[in-house]
């Protein structure tokens, strides 16, 4: 693989406002509800008053060896060898929703027309676009990915993986390399609710 | 959202549709591997009983393969690609494609063999029930062709059992069924290709015998003892299946989504199936080859008394939908393993 697209997502800086969510769909025209290429959670755990919570951006996330591409009978998802994004042709999808399954992220969505569509990094708009596009970092002018350029906590970068491990914290990048998930997302490990009120002051200061 | 640090993922992208696909595939299969066991006892066709079995059995498989068919396509968001998959199933490391072949090729071998047992050599003297085939084409004038083209492409001898063994392999390809599932390593219920694709397998053999026989006794004459030979084959295969049940909700595990699946299965909505699925296994089971048992001793070489005969049915009947049941619920109770957000 030539170069390896990604993301980085730090929780810390996620206020949970969902600007990437609708910026994405924007971005691509996926008005239908319950369709969502990327979705904001808020996941807690314990119990009151010891109770943590965070936001998590989630959408595709690129795998090294994607499983719905394994699984899909029409050939119609790739893992292009230029940039390494995970594309769906629209064409060859027959809509069985193997892939659905398959994905343990979610990251398949399905609209009424039944086929398949996810994230593609921006290579184009649209559901099923990018697949024939240059490499991302060969587009004379790519798109920068909406989710990140909208992230207002600047929480979502998105970027080749080696530029990206530069923003990342030594445990993040430590954690990133040692997993055995071959998944293409730098995530900074949660320090807890306290935290959330530093980055807010940080970005008043800002 | 909860207070567990867990991330529930979205499910339901199969339903009844694809449960539907995944029995009648299997049951095909089940009823041409009764085909073609049914004429392998008839002594080359000298056994009429075993020949309206077996002409009964391949009927069936064609039925159901075509059920199968309609139900996957009217599932796919562009049908037109599924008719088309010689050209767009171009993965074959996806068990869809390896699937489809194998059901198309038991498509093939199950209307070659219907048209043998229902025209031609074997199918002209046919009478009872499992004739009705012919009679439709006589009314529309077509069953002399149709004798002429069964007899000319029927080979002899040799031939023939070449033509019935090969179709076997697609008959019991249709294991495929359960491995469609068992490769989804997301979700624990089914992520078991040890035992999900053999529990899908017997007891897809087991609903193809039941289904086959069902008709026999119900519209022909049926031969004592074949019944009781084949009733015990659905009562083994049951029981195989009984046992491959117990090792898959054994083997569900304490992950997250493997005890939400068990609480779908034991207290949710899927409650009653899995009931009415655990007593129609049973029920069949037991019944089956004990109402074969009570007809063979009390009737002569043809199964008569009409309470047996109208008993067995139902009993095969509701094995035959216990063995659907078993589809269902495994499709319905499938729960993706949750993320865990870390740190949290």
């Amino acid at each position: 693989m030539s170069e390896q697209w990604g993301f980085y997502f730090d929780p810390n800086r996620c206020i949970g406002c969902h600007a990437c969510a609708i910026a994405c769909k924007n971005r691509h025209g996926v008005d239908e509800e319950g369709v969502d290429w990327r979705r904001v959670e808020h996941v807690e755990s314990g119990t009151f008053p010891d109770l943590t919570g965070t936001n998590i951006s989630l959408s595709c996330m690129h795998c090294a060896d994607p499983p719905c591409a394994k699984v899909c009978p029409a050939g119609a998802i790739e893992k292009r060898e230029s940039d390494g994004i995970v594309t769906v042709d629209q064409d060859a999808c027959i809509g069985c929703h193997y892939c659905g399954w398959a994905c343990p992220y979610g990251a398949p969505q399905y609209g009424s027309d039944g086929l398949m569509q996810k994230c593609n990094l921006c290579l184009d708009t649209g559901p099923g676009s990018g697949v024939d596009s240059p490499a991302k970092q060969d587009q004379e002018r790519p798109l920068k990915p909406a989710c990140a350029d909208e992230c207002v906590g600047e929480a979502l970068h998105v970027g080749p993986m080696d530029e990206l491990m530069d923003r990342a914290s030594q445990k993040a990048a430590e954690a990133f390399r040692d997993s055995d998930d071959d998944v293409n997302i730098i995530v900074e490990p949660f320090s807890g609710n306290a935290d959330r009120t530093d980055v807010a002051e940080e970005e008043t200061a800002d | 959202m909860d207070a567990t640090g867990l991330l529930w993922l979205e499910r339901g992208h199969w339903g009844v549709t694809t449960a539907v696909y995944l029995f009648f595939a299997a049951l095909g299969g089940g009823a041409y591997l009764t085909g073609v066991a049914a004429y392998a006892l008839s002594e080359t066709g000298k056994r009429r009983s075993h020949v309206t079995l077996a002409r009964w059995a391949f009927l069936v498989a064609l039925v159901a393969v075509s059920i199968a068919g309609i139900a996957i396509l009217s599932h796919l968001a562009d049908p037109l690609a599924g008719l088309l998959f010689p050209v767009t199933l171009t993965n074959f490391e996806s068990w869809i494609t390896r699937g489809t072949w194998i059901l198309v090729s038991l498509g093939v071998f199950a209307a070659v063999q219907t048209l043998w047992f229902c025209f031609g050599e074997l199918g002209r003297d046919s009478e009872g029930g499992s004739a009705f085939v012919r009679r439709i084409a006589g009314r529309l004038g077509l069953d002399g062709v149709a004798d002429q083209i069964a007899d000319r492409i029927r080979p002899s001898g040799s031939g023939f059992w070449v033509v019935a063994v090969l179709g076997l392999v697609p008959a019991l390809g249709t294991v495929y069924t359960g491995f469609e599932l068992a490769a989804v390593e997301t979700v624990p219920l089914w992520y078991h290709p040890t035992v999900l694709p053999g529990l899908f397998l017997a007891s897809g053999v087991a609903a193809g015998i039941a289904t086959a026989l069902a008709l026999t006794v119900a519209f022909d004459e049926a031969n004592s003892r074949l019944v009781l030979v084949f009733t015990s084959a659905v009562g083994a295969t049951l029981l195989v299946s009984v046992g491959l049940l117990w090792l898959l909700w054994t083997s569900l595990g304490n992950t997250p989504a493997g005890i939400e699946s068990a609480s779908k299965l034991t207290e949710g909505a899927l409650y009653i199936p899995v009931v009415v699925l655990l007593a129609g296994i049973v029920v069949s089971l037991v019944g089956s080859p004990l109402l074969a048992w009570i007809g063979y001793v009390r009737s002569g070489p043809v199964m008569t008394g009409w309470v047996v005969r109208v008993s067995l049915v139902v009993s095969l009947v509701v094995g035959v939908v216990a063995t659907f049941l078993i589809r269902y619920v495994v499709l319905l109770a499938a729960v993706k393993e949750p993320l865990v957000a870390v740190g949290v």
